[in-house]
């Protein structure tokens, strides 16, 4: 309990910081700027207007597929070397593996995600 | 290594206690193929039919492992009388809430067939979550029903809120999952096993791994269930999300994230149980207190029943602060009819968000009892039994809740819980005073309900009174059910 001292202080702190923001939202002064919710752009007005813009889906797409393809060779190397070790029921497990992969593979071609357009 | 030294002792898996889980698989793969291959309205009818044949064979194989209990797959799948349980309610739940998906989509313009084997995987999630007792594979199941309901809440063609509440609840979602694994090493640090009933009956020098591991393995379930201060995602991802989808995540995703819990409540009996009554119970006091109030000034009857189930996370986890037998009993009593009431509740709006012109706010409930009186009188029994007025399986949830309090002797808690329960009454009385008490002020469509719907609707409504009249019916399922839990 030598510490409990301690403890207080700390929450004593926290009140006071809490409450002072608090009381800072409460009563503060409010002036709404109209520029307040302007893009930042090291304080000049906005040259790019894309900036506004959204990523465009075929990246996300991308990111997507590359999990599909990418990440599944990852995972077949490792299978790859220890292959003669285990077998038939390494072939097996590989086989599901893949086979879950390929319905992704499926439903990627079937969905036209593979027509690639921007 | 050798496969043989790898493997160990080989234990072929017993079919017929995962016998549900399999058929549901098959379900949602055949779905997955029916959706690529067809097109159309032809589609749209054969993935309905298909998952309701699905749904019916997973319900008639129930019996099976009922007849089977035991373990499975090097004991990390348990299948008990709680699983089946659990299992029944929410494939009964799912074909319920079934019912409204295609008029509504349609009505909304948003079909996308991958709805039906999203909703079949995540209904696998829910099965494998509610048997087990290994951390591992607890995780998987809960990140199997969470990305479920994250994918299904997006899906909603055209609106910028379903995609808010998704991203809320992916980004808070993803948190927990985070809290609850880092939870789970610290469990394994301490007892050197996966499953729960081995760490917790474990006799070890450090408890405070045990604790510290515990907390946050319950923080990220917490999370899910929407208990206070862990609640942020959940009235906008229930409001953003299409309403069927917030039928299926108040009821059976709620069933299903409450089930580990239920699962660890046996076990705390001797090593915590003063930690684990002060931390649940408050946790529980927050959430009822929270909930009620914050649906009290609610505009949006959607958000307002989401609000309403964070109130009912806060009873339910009241039950959950007794780690005693009669605790169980009526958590998982609560539990399973809050789901019928809660599913009930939000299909009513469903079916009047179809309505031309309808809005989910208080003026649009306004007279409701004469331009739709059996709608209306429908949403009136769900809300009386979320209330919990006396005939309604709500009020015999709330009673039990409260003698388990009482015989715990915890009447601060049982104080909490009789104030919120007032408070709500707020809200609900309101919405029933406006619908049969006062002319309709707004000019709105009527919806057109197919047979199905009514069909679902009634029998929702009938089992929120006759579970609470006659506990009977499944007192025998939640008996069985805790003694499943307690025996180990």
């Amino acid at each position: 309990m030598e510490y409990a001292g301690l403890a207080v202080v700390f929450l004593l702190a926290l009140l006071i910081a809490l409450g002072q923001a608090f009381l800072n939202d409460l009563i503060g002064y409010r002036k709404p700027d109209p520029m307040e919710d302007y893009p930042y752009e090291c304080g000049v007005p906005l040259y790019d207007e894309s900036v506004r813009g959204r990523f465009k889906q075929g990246y996300y797409l991308l990111g997507l597929l590359l999990i599909l393809f990418d990440i599944e060779a990852a995972y077949l190397f490792p299978w790859a070397v220890v292959f003669e070790e285990i077998g038939l029921y390494g072939l097996v497990e590989a086989l599901l593996f893949v086979g879950i992969l390929a319905l992704g593979f499926l439903y990627a071609w079937r969905k036209g995600a593979l027509d690639w357009e921007l | 290594m050798s496969l043989e030294q790898l493997v160990g002792t080989v234990e072929l898996p017993d079919l017929r206690k995962f016998l549900p889980e399999f058929i549901l698989l098959v379900l949602a793969f055949t779905l997955f193929t029916l959706e690529l291959t067809f097109k159309g309205e032809k589609k749209r009818r054969l993935l309905l039919t298909v998952s309701y044949a699905g749904y019916a064979l997973v319900l008639l194989s129930l019996f099976v492992p009922w007849r089977h209990p035991g373990d499975t797959f090097y004991a990390s799948f348990t299948n008990d009388a709680l699983a089946v349980t659990v299992k029944l309610f929410a494939t009964l739940l799912t074909m319920a809430v079934l019912a409204f998906v295609n008029a509504y989509y349609r009505h909304f313009r948003s079909f996308y067939g991958e709805f039906y084997y999203l909703l079949a995987f995540t209904l696998l999630g829910v099965f494998i979550l509610a048997s087990s007792y290994n951390l591992v594979i607890l995780y998987v199941a809960l990140e199997l029903v969470s990305v479920g309901f994250y994918v299904l809440t997006a899906l909603f063609r055209g609106s910028t809120a379903s995609k808010e509440g998704a991203f809320k609840y992916l980004v808070l979602g993803g948190l927990s999952i985070a809290l609850a694994s880092y939870g789970a090493a610290f469990m394994y640090v301490y007892a050197g096993s996966l499953d729960l009933r081995e760490i917790l009956s474990y006799e070890g020098q450090d408890l405070h791994y045990l604790i510290l591991g515990l907390v946050f393995f319950l923080i990220g379930f917490a999370v899910k269930i929407g208990a206070v201060p862990f609640h942020f995602w959940l009235p906008d991802a229930y409001q953003g999300a299409p309403t069927p989808v917030t039928a299926l995540m108040a009821s059976v995703g709620k069933l299903a994230f409450f089930i580990p819990l239920l699962r660890v409540m046996p076990l705390v009996q001797e090593k915590f149980s003063v930690v684990w009554t002060v931390t649940v119970g408050v946790i529980a006091a927050l959430t009822m207190l929270f909930g009620n109030f914050v649906a009290l000034v609610q505009k949006d009857v959607k958000r307002m029943l989401a609000y309403s189930s964070i109130a009912h996370s806060g009873y339910l986890l009241a039950a959950a602060a007794v780690a005693k037998e009669l605790g169980m009993k009526a958590l998982l009593y609560f539990l399973l009819v809050y789901g019928v009431m809660a599913a009930g509740s939000f299909l009513v709006l469903a079916l009047l968000e179809r309505g031309r012109g309808w809005r989910n706010e208080l003026e649009y409930f306004s007279g409701l009892r004469f331009t739709l009186p059996a709608v209306a009188f429908a949403f009136f029994i769900y809300l009386i039994a979320l209330l919990g007025v006396p005939p309604t399986a709500g009020f015999a949830g709330k009673a039990l809740v409260f003698m388990a309090l009482s015989f715990d002797e915890l009447w601060w808690l049982a104080f909490v819980m009789i104030l919120s329960t007032a408070v709500s009454t707020g809200y609900y009385v309101r919405l029933v005073v406006l619908m049969f008490m006062k002319e309709p002020v707004v000019e709105t469509g009527r919806p057109v309900s197919a047979a199905a719907e009514r069909l679902s609707l009634a029998l929702t409504a009938l089992a929120s009174v006759l579970l609470g009249a006659l506990p009977g019916l499944i007192w025998f399922l939640i008996e069985a059910s805790v003694a499943s839990i307690l025996g180990r």
